[in-house]
Order: C-alpha cells, then structure tokens, then sequence
C-alpha cells in the first residue's frame, strides 16, 4: 500500500472513514448554475466493518451518489461538495478561480477505482463482460492494482473465488457469465469488486434481480465481507433487505436525504411522514384490507378532482355493502366490510385447474397441477422463477394448450378446447400482466384500447375514474404514462367486460414499493366492489400473503403445497415453502 | 458444437442444390430453342451441326426430369459445361480467373474490416466531429456506388496526380484503387453497424463494471468495447462476401481487371448461358462456404450464440 | 435495424435533413416539370461544341455530340426516379407477400419460404439481376425488374422479422385474452404495426434501386445511349474518362445525392416511427 501515500491526505488516515461525503451534489447540466441537481445536501461517513444503506424508489438519487464516489457519475455531469473524501484524501480535485472544479484527473481515478473501492451492480449477467471468462475480469483489477504475474493472478482469482463460495472454481474461472446461475455470477462479480483488496464496497441493488433463496445467500456473503472488515455503502429499494444488513440508513427522495440514523432508530421509530409511507407500503405481514398507500399516485393529475366529484355511478355489479371507491380512509384500518362472495356462505369454484402438465422437449414446466380459485377470493401463487408460474397462467388464459389437464371456468369447460369456443366467454377472464407497456399495442392511445376493450367509447371515462385515473389520459398514449398509470390503465382494460375472474401475473413486481402500495389497494378495493375473483401471481411472498385468502406454492412445475394462507405462512409443511418463508428478508421494526 | 457445424453444413448442400435446381429452370424460362439458348440466342446463327452437338449433350431431346438430373449429375462431378463463345470448359475459365477476384475480395474484406473498426472505435469517443462521421459512414456506404467512387479515385490519383494506375497493372500499385473502391463503401456499412455495437457496448454495465475496477479508458476499448464492436462484423462476412463478388464485376469492368466478375459480365452481354451458370454457381459456393465458416467463427466469438438452443 | 431506438440526443431535423430535403424537392421538380430548371432541349446537338468543359453556359460541360450535360441531367432525373420507383415497387411488393405470408401463414410456409430466401442470398447482389438479365436480354424494361427481383430478398426478410414479432408481441396475445376474432387482430393490431416501417423501406429503397439500375445502365446492360437517363450517360461517358470526366461526374453526382438524401429522409421516418 506504499503507492497510495501520494493519494492519502495529511492527518490520521487510521481514525479516517473510508468514505466521507459532506454536503453533496450533483446534476447534469451547467456547473456554473447548479443546473439539473438530481442530488443535493447528502452527507454520510462509512467507516471499516460497517454497512451503510441509501434506500429509495427510483429517482431518488441513490445511485447517482454511489456512482459519484467512484468518479462515474458520467457524461455532462458536475460535483459539488464540502468534501468529499475516500481513506481520508479528497477526490473532489481542484476548485478554479471562478468557483468551478476541475476534477480529479483520471490516472488518479483509476488508482481509487477497484483499489480503494469496488463496485457491484445489479445483474452480472450484464455487469461482467459476457465474451469474456470471469477469471479474467476478475484477474483485471490484479492485473491493473498488483504487480502479480499471470500465474499468480491466476491463484489469486482461485482463491476469491473460494472465498465467496464458488463452487468447483477452477472449472467455472473459464466459464463466462451466461453459462453461469444467477447466484453464481453475482458471486464472481463480487469477487471481481474485491479482487484488489477494497477497504470500500459500494454494491448498488446486488441482489434485485436474484430469486428471494439465492438472494439470502448473496446477503450472507455480504456480512461476511463486512464481517472481515470491509466497508460496505449498499444501495436498495427494498426496506426489509436493508433492514438485514444496514448499521446506518439514509431514506432518501428526489434527491435528498429525508431521514437518517441507525437502522434501528430509522424503521422501528420513523420520524418523516415519507420514511413512514414508505414503510407502511411494504406489505409483508400487513393483513388484508389494511391500506397500503397513503393517497393515490402523485402524478395523476385529476386526483383532486375525483375526490372532490360526486362518486362513479354505481356499476350494475357492484356489491351493496362495499364502501364507496374514495372513501376508504387515508389512515391504515382493518376493512370492516367482508367481501359479499365470502358473506354469502360457501363460495363456488370460479376456475378449476386438474391435472394440468405442459412439457417443453425434456422439460416438464408445469407437472400435474391441481388447483381451485373460489368466486370472489383471491388465490396466491408463488414460487421462484422457472417454478412455471408463468406457464400455468398461460395455459389459464388459454394462450398455450397443455399437454394433458383440464381448466373449467365457471364450471364449464374452459382448456384444452377450440379458441372459437372459448372467444364468446372471454369476457368472464381478463388478465393483467408484469409489463403493462408491452401488453399495448404502440399506435393506439389509452381512449381506444379502453374502447376496443369496451366494445364501444361509452363507459371508457367512467373506466378510468374506477381505476382512479383521470378521464383526461384517454387522449395519451400508454408510452406517455407512469408505470403506475400504465398498470392502472392495463387493470381498467381488464376490468372493462366485468370479468369473474382475473388472472393478475407479478403486477406490481416492476413497480416502486409505494406505487405498488396503491396499486394493490386498488385491486383489493376491486375485488371487494365487483366480487371478482384472482389468480395472484407472484415471487413476493410478501405482496401474495397480503393478497391472498388461499396460497399455492410451486417449485419445478409442481405445486408443493397449498392451503389458507395463514395456515401456509405459519405452518409450513413442505420445505421448500419453508426455505422460501425463511430467506424472505423482512421488517423487523417492532 | 460439432452438430450445429454438422447442421450449417447440411444447409449449405440444401442451399446448393436449390440454387442449382432454381437455376435450370429459371434458364428453361428464355424464349425459344433451349440449344439456341445455349449457342447465344437467335442472333447467333449457329449452325446445324452445333446447335445438334449441344442438343445430344445436354440431352434435350429428353424429358425434362431427366435432363434435370444429368445435370445434377455432371454438376456433382465439377462439370459444369463449357462455354461456346470461349470455346473452352466452363470449369478452366473459372479456374483461371478465380484467383485474382478472391485475392480482390479478400484485400478489400480485410482493409474494410480495418477502417470500420477503427472508425467505430474512434468516432464513439464523442464530440461533434465524431458523430458527423458516423452519420456520414451510412450515407457512403447507402449512396456511392462503385462506379462513381472508382471514377472519383481514377480522377484523383491517376488522371490528376498520376500516382496509381487507372488500369489494373499485375503488381501491388494496380491492386490499389479497385480495393479501395470495393472497401470504402464496404467500410461505411460495417463501420454503421459496428459503431452501432460499440455505442451499445459502450452503455453496458460491463463497461461500468471495467471502469469501476480501475481500467482505463483505452482498456476498456482495448478489452472489452472492440470484440463487442468486431460481432456483428463478423456476421455480416457472408453477406459482405456477396457484396463484394457483386461489386468486382463493376469493379473489374472499370479497371480491365481480369477476372470472375468481368467474365461474368461478358458473358452476360454475349447470353452465354453455360458460363454464366457457371460462375453464378460457384458464387453461391462461395457464399454458402464464407456463411458457414462465419456462423463457426461467430459462436466461438460469442458464447451467447452457443447456448441459445 | 429497423426498430432501433433512436440515441439520446439526436436531433430529428438537422442540417444534413434540410439539406436532402432540398434535394428531394430539387427532384421532384426536376422530374416532373423540367424545363423550369433547364429550358433546353436533352437531345439538341451541336457537333461544333462537343467536349466543351464546364463553363458559363454549359455548367455541366458537353457530351460527345455536344449536348448540354447540365440539360441532360435535368431531364434525366425522371427516367431515374421512374426506374428507382418502379424497381422498388416490385421489390417490396414481393417481399411484402413472401414476408408476411411466412410471418402469418404458420410453420410450413415460413419454413418454404426463409428456405428460399436462404437460396436466394446465394445470388448476392447484382448476381440475381445479372440472371435474369441473362433470360431475358438486356434493356431498360429488364434491368427494371432484375433490380426488383434482386432486392426483394432483403427486404422480404426484413419484413418479416417485423411481422413476426408483431404477432408475437404482448400486445396481440392481450387482444387474444380479450376475446377478439383473429380477423379483426390482424386488422387491427398485426397489419398496421407490421406494414407502417415498410414506408421507411420504401423511402430507403428508391435510392438503393436506383444506384443500382444506374449500375446495370453502367455495365451496358439497362437504358441505352442517347437516353437521357443518369445511368446511360455514364455508360455513354465512360469511354471519355480522361479527357471529359465531366460526361460522368455529374450524372454520378445525381446519383449519389438522390441515393444521399433518400437515406437520410428514411432515416428520418424510422427514428420517428420508433418514437
């Protein structure tokens, strides 16, 4: 480390924090004006074995700041501070005499980078060269950061692996990252970001795009790594995985820190109405019928014009004990109102599933499925991807035929069957999928998919205000949206021929917790207005307890177990169920 | 690995045969006598005795399937005919005259191979005059045709400064301008499509990654950006291949270049059908060969490609 | 290539747009009222003034018989446009039938036809023309068609490809889901999303065609001298590269502006159509 006494500034680099950031900010535009802040007034300090975490929803400037720590902020970019400081030296480079900076240069850059502090991101199926084997991007930061020759490096990376748990590694150090699993690659990527020995880990959203088991492992491998020492500024959306493994969080919003402190302090006692909101989105162990969301989607603009217009006339369907759309109370209450269906005694099956099996060349997808979705109930299914969730829902819709199996929808026969014969009661089963973009046609604006979904124009405004949107959006076009209003628009689609059943496919999963929040209020006030019946599919355990009256749990085509979903969540059998339940990162604000 | 190979090439005999097979009766479409036909058309008063020679040897007075397959047959065998107007086999003119089109095509493949990737590289480094030059590589390589940009050089480096040749000499100065003019149109298509990659490359978290762990931007060029730019190069070999033998018969023309493009063009103008069959097939040969070696070449590049079923 | 997304930043009306935009009105003009450009007529001689060199008066300089070049191009531009029309025409045409009948008629034809596309990329480029020239002698009429038979593999597997993600895409499967007939999810959300990028084709294919029928004119093998047409006045000048290269510079200089600003006006369409 004798090379880095130019890099370290005068003072006690042994007390100094590995990173030190005061009073940042950062935008994109003109430096002189401070034009384009999309981070303002940050200030955080992570020192050796601890773990700090930036948490928030999307634009909220966490991985602007991570990314300006390593000097990546990228293209037409300014940074300023009142320091700014990796192992105790400044990287804010030289001020000019007109108030403006120079950056640090980037030789100097590039001895901070991988040396002083690695960097992990989110997928490595994409963070890793995918030409390249991974015992070479991993040799690259030796190759850059030791004088190691090629041998050396070669054990070297053998041992990194090792030490993040590669299995066999001489025999992946050749492989490339696509002929890897999720969990491995993003285990050679973090071996990659510690190759040269950082005192500094910034990883950024590592584990969001790994299943909730796998991510559990890639979680314990970041305690490890901070457990040994390191320093770890981990950045996420998701409140629960921090609240695993943060010391220190900072919530932040639109650029700047709302609340920080100890993780404890921070989600076991929120002071910020924000971090509160937030917290209360995240539906894990929140029983039905608690509202999620504090208010509808900020971004609709006729929010306070449906409040203050007289309620949607009521839809021929709707059930006469369920309270009225708007009214629901702004402050988490148990729902007093049960859903009509369930009132009514002993609820008929809407669909039925038997012995359902889809088989692609060798592999069987889905394997004897059996399953019952009662009127008006929501039945949750989970399980990893690849388990054949997605399948079944297909065959469901009745897009792909099963190879063996039968589907009845409202007691008739629904799947295997002729689309002719099915094309006259498609009104009874609407569908609402992950990527509501995609699932409208480019050219047509929201007025028209409602309308060739409505079979008419009448009704598409009262559609829209149903879904809480404002009747002004038909002109737009789904691309103009938020993702929210493009969910909510693809649920008004779905709802417009009053369908008895709905078959829901991870609808929130690519939303923001507190989007997803409204988005699921607004199903569950649904369903409790028209008695609609789902089939909720999910990877959250979380979001599909908090929806369902009945789980099912599926695994490599099967469903492993099934039954109330209190009974599944408290009482799992089987033990995949129980792996899941048990790598599931949750809240433990008390 | 070895069944997909295995599999490429089964689908270039598939595609021979086809091409053949649209060939033959693609060619029974000319109007008039086929013997004719073959002798040149009705301008090319042959005479009995000929148009009869040619008769018995293609076995026109059969019915068509077996004609049909004779000639299958004498194709397996390299026999491809023989050219009235040459007086000599189809297969010896095409073999004297291969040589120098491959080694044209081969010498522009590889010089515009080096300017696109150059080009691409550089011109994303950003900045105005870059992005001037990548626009501008697509409007070359849409707009100018050979036989401008050929007139252009011969202008310029013969006519004017007398450095090159106009016509093609045997040594290495005659082999200058006809690359260069199949290479810069070339080069402006494939520095397109690679500068295309390098931007997408360039975007990647990979590179995020690389930078993140200290390497410089040269590096990140060096090691990673140039095999993602150099991809779709490779893919488009084949096609740029055909491009090429295409492009030499203007080429070839231009500069009184002996060779396959030039004799094809001749023997279009005199409706020698044998050898224009002739050539046209070995073409397709070419192809078919260049296509499968460049989908080899692209799965062991890109891994990506082997594991996609 | 078709659908690529545009790059941040890029400007849809630059420069380099007015200026093909210029160009194409220059064309049109020049196509269908001549003589406002060039009240002169194409095919005047005048045997004293041969091989005049550009000069005031004749911009463009004099052919062999002493026509005015600048003239010939003027008139010229319509026989080109025509041809590069027309090739294009049949070109599309045929790829749109072959490949939207591959995308939309299920496996086998799909299968019959990329095979015989797959066959047809064996004739590369001018090779296919030069076939059919072959059949059918050379010509303008010929080479017209041969230019449309040669491109239309291309393009008919670029059309194709976008039909068939077209009825793959999310959005048809969801008008499935709803319940709405095959007919009327072809008619309405498979045709109009495949067939609105072949306009772009089109845009970028007349200057293509016409490169290459001027190539075919080039080789002796389309128009004929004296026409006065782009791709005959090369012909007609080649022989007389060294002394008047103005007798081929200029009607190549048309050529590549025509074939320049159609690119750059295609280009245009996609990046509005990906928007």
């Amino acid at each position: 480390m004798s090379g880095m006494s130019g890099v370290a500034a005068a003072g006690s680099p042994q007390d100094a924090p590995l990173l030190r950031v005061e009073n940042l900010a950062v935008g994109f535009g003109r430096a002189a004006a401070r034009a384009g802040a999309v981070v303002e007034g940050v200030s955080f300090e992570v020192r050796a074995g601890r773990t700090v975490a930036l948490v928030g929803e999307s634009g909220s400037g966490k991985s602007v700041t991570a990314r300006t720590v390593v000097g990546l902020t990228g293209r037409g970019s300014w940074v300023a501070a009142e320091a700014l400081e990796v192992s105790g030296a400044s990287v804010l480079g030289v001020i000019r005499a007109d108030g403006t900076r120079r950056g640090l240069p980037a030789p100097e850059w590039r001895r901070i980078r991988g040396a002083q502090v690695g960097l992990v991101l989110q997928d490595a199926l994409v963070s890793l060269d995918p030409l390249r084997p991974i015992g070479r991007e991993i040799g690259d930061a030796l190759r850059l950061h030791t004088p190691l020759s090629a041998g050396a490096r070669r054990e070297r990376v053998l041992e990194l692996l090792e030490s993040v748990g590669m299995p066999s590694p001489a025999e992946r150090i050749g492989q490339r990252s696509g002929e890897l699993s999720g969990g491995l690659r993003q285990r050679a990527l973090i071996a990659s970001a510690l190759a040269a020995s950082p005192g500094l880990l910034i990883a950024d959203e590592p584990t969001t795009a790994l299943d909730t088991t796998v991510q559990a492992q890639i979680l314990s491998l970041f305690e490890e790594v901070v457990a040994r020492g390191t320093g770890l500024l981990f950045i996420s959306h998701d409140l629960a995985v921090v609240s695993r493994l943060a010391d220190e969080v900072l919530v932040m919003r639109s650029g700047r820190v709302v609340e920080s402190g100890p993780v404890e302090r921070v989600l076991g006692d929120p002071q910020h109405d924000y971090t509160k909101q937030l917290l209360r989105a995240v539906p894990a162990g929140v029983p039905r019928g608690v509202r999620l969301s504090v208010s509808a989607e900020p971004a609709a603009p006729a929010v306070d014009a449906i409040r203050t217009s007289p309620p949607a006339p009521p839809l021929p369907d709707r059930a006469p004990g369920a309270p009225p759309a708007h009214a629901v109370a702004a402050s988490p209450a148990p729902s007093t109102a049960s859903p009509p269906a369930r009132a009514a005694g002993e609820p008929s099956a809407a669909l039925v599933v038997r012995g359902v099996t889809k088989r692609f060349g060798d592999r069987v997808a889905v394997d004897e499925v059996s399953l019952e979705l009662r009127t008006g109930t929501t039945l949750g299914l989970v399980g990893e991807s690849g388990s054949g969730k997605t399948t079944l829902a297909r065959i469901v819709l009745g897009l792909d035929a099963p190879d063996a199996g039968v589907v009845e929808l409202g007691g008739l026969p629904w799947v295997p069957g002729r689309e002719s014969l099915r094309r006259p009661r498609r009104a009874q089963l609407g569908a609402v999928y992950q990527d509501a973009l995609s699932s409208f046609d480019p050219r047509l604006t929201v007025g028209s998919i409602l309308t060739d979904a409505l079979g008419g124009a009448d009704g598409v405004a009262e559609l829209l205000r149903e879904v809480d949107l404002s009747p002004e959006l038909a002109r737009r076009r789904p691309r103009e949206l938020s993702g929210g209003q493009r969910q909510r628009v693809s649920i008004a689609r779905a709802l417009a021929r009053r369908p008895r059943v709905l078959v829901l496919d991870e609808p929130v999963s690519a939303l923001d917790v507190s989007v997803q929040a409204q988005i699921l209020d607004l199903l569950d006030r649904l369903q409790r207005e028209h008695g609609i019946a789902y089939l909720f599919i999910s990877h959250d355990l979380g979001v599909v307890r908090h929806m369902s009256d009945r789980i099912a749990v599926m695994g490599s085509g099967r469903i492993v177990e099934e039954g109330p979903a209190a009974t599944v969540f408290e009482h799992p059998e089987h033990p995949l169920t129980r792996s899941l339940l048990a790598a599931a990162p949750t809240l433990s604000h008390s | 690995m070895l069944v997909k190979a295995a599999w490429g090439v089964a689908g270039g005999v598939f595609v021979l045969w086809a091409a053949a097979t649209l060939t033959f009766f693609g060619l029974r479409l000319i109007p008039g006598d086929p013997a004719q036909a073959v002798l040149g058309g009705p301008g090319s008063q042959a005479s009995a005795e000929a148009l009869a020679a040619v008769r018995a040897e293609y076995g026109l007075d059969q019915p068509v399937w077996v004609q049909y397959l004779r000639y299958l047959g004498r194709l397996g065998t390299g026999d491809l005919g023989s050219s009235y107007s040459l007086r000599q086999p189809v297969a010896e003119i095409i073999g004297a005259q291969i040589g120098g089109t491959l080694l044209l095509a081969a010498l522009s493949l590889a010089v515009a191979w080096v300017i696109a990737l150059g080009l691409a590289v550089w011109s994303t480094r950003g900045g105005r005059v870059a992005a001037a030059v990548g626009s501008a590589l697509e409007i070359v390589a849409a707009a100018v045709p050979h036989f401008w940009l050929a007139m252009v050089l011969v202008l310029v480096f013969s006519t004017t400064l007398r450095w090159l040749p106009a016509v093609s000499t045997p040594g290495p100065a005659g082999l200058v301008l006809p690359v260069l003019t199949l290479a810069l149109p070339l080069a402006g298509f494939l520095g397109q499509v690679m500068r295309e990659s390098v931007l997408d490359a360039l975007e990647a978290p990979f590179v995020l990654s690389a930078r993140a762990r200290g390497e410089s931007e040269g590096g990140v060029r060096w090691r990673h950006v140039l095999r993602h730019g150099a991809l779709p190069g490779i893919a488009l070999s084949g096609w740029a291949f055909g491009w090429l033998i295409s492009g030499a018969v203007v080429v070839e023309t231009i500069f009184a270049r002996p060779g396959l493009g030039r004799t094809l063009l001749n023997a279009v103008q005199l409706r020698d059908v044998p050898l224009v069959v002739g050539v046209v097939l070995v073409v397709a040969l070419g192809y078919v060969v260049v296509t499968v070696l460049t989908d080899a070449v692209s799965r062991i590049a890109d891994p990506r490609l082997r594991s996609a079923s | 290539m078709l659908t690529r997304a545009p790059r941040r930043g890029a400007r849809l009306l630059g420069p380099v747009q007015w200026v093909a935009l210029a160009v194409v009105v220059l064309l049109l003009v020049a196509a269908l009222a001549p003589s406002v450009l060039a009240p002169g007529d194409p095919f005047a001689i005048a045997p004293a003034e041969a091989f005049l060199s550009p000069r005031w008066g004749h911009p463009f300089g004099t052919d062999e018989s002493g026509r005015d070049i600048y003239t010939r191009v003027v008139h010229g531009a319509a026989p080109s446009l025509v041809i590069g029309v027309a090739a294009t025409a049949i070109g599309i045409g045929l790829a749109l039938v072959l490949g939207l009948a591959a995308a939309l008629l299920g496996r086998v034809v799909d299968f019959a036809v990329s095979r015989l596309l797959e066959v047809l990329f064996a004739f590369p480029g001018l090779l296919l023309a030069l076939l059919v020239i072959t059949v059918y002698g050379p010509g303008v009429v010929t080479s017209t068609i041969a230019v449309g038979l040669a491109t239309a593999p291309g393009y008919a597997r670029i059309i194709r490809a976008q039909a068939r993600s077209v009825a793959g895409a999310p959005y048809v499967e969801a008008a499935v889901v709803l319940g709405r007939s095959r007919a009327r999810i072809l008619g309405r959300h498979i045709l109009p999303n495949a067939v609105v990028p072949v306009f772009v084709l089109v845009t970028l294919g007349v200057g293509q065609a016409i490169v290459w029928a001027a190539a075919l004119s080039y080789l002796g093998l389309g128009a004929e001298p004296p026409a006065a047409e782009w791709g005959a006045m090369l012909f007609a000048g080649k022989n007389y590269l060294a002394t008047a290269w103005w007798m081929t510079f200029f009607p190549g200089l048309a050529i590549v502006l025509s074939a320049a600003a159609t690119t750059v006006l295609g280009r245009l369409l996609q990046r509005r159509e990906v928007r």
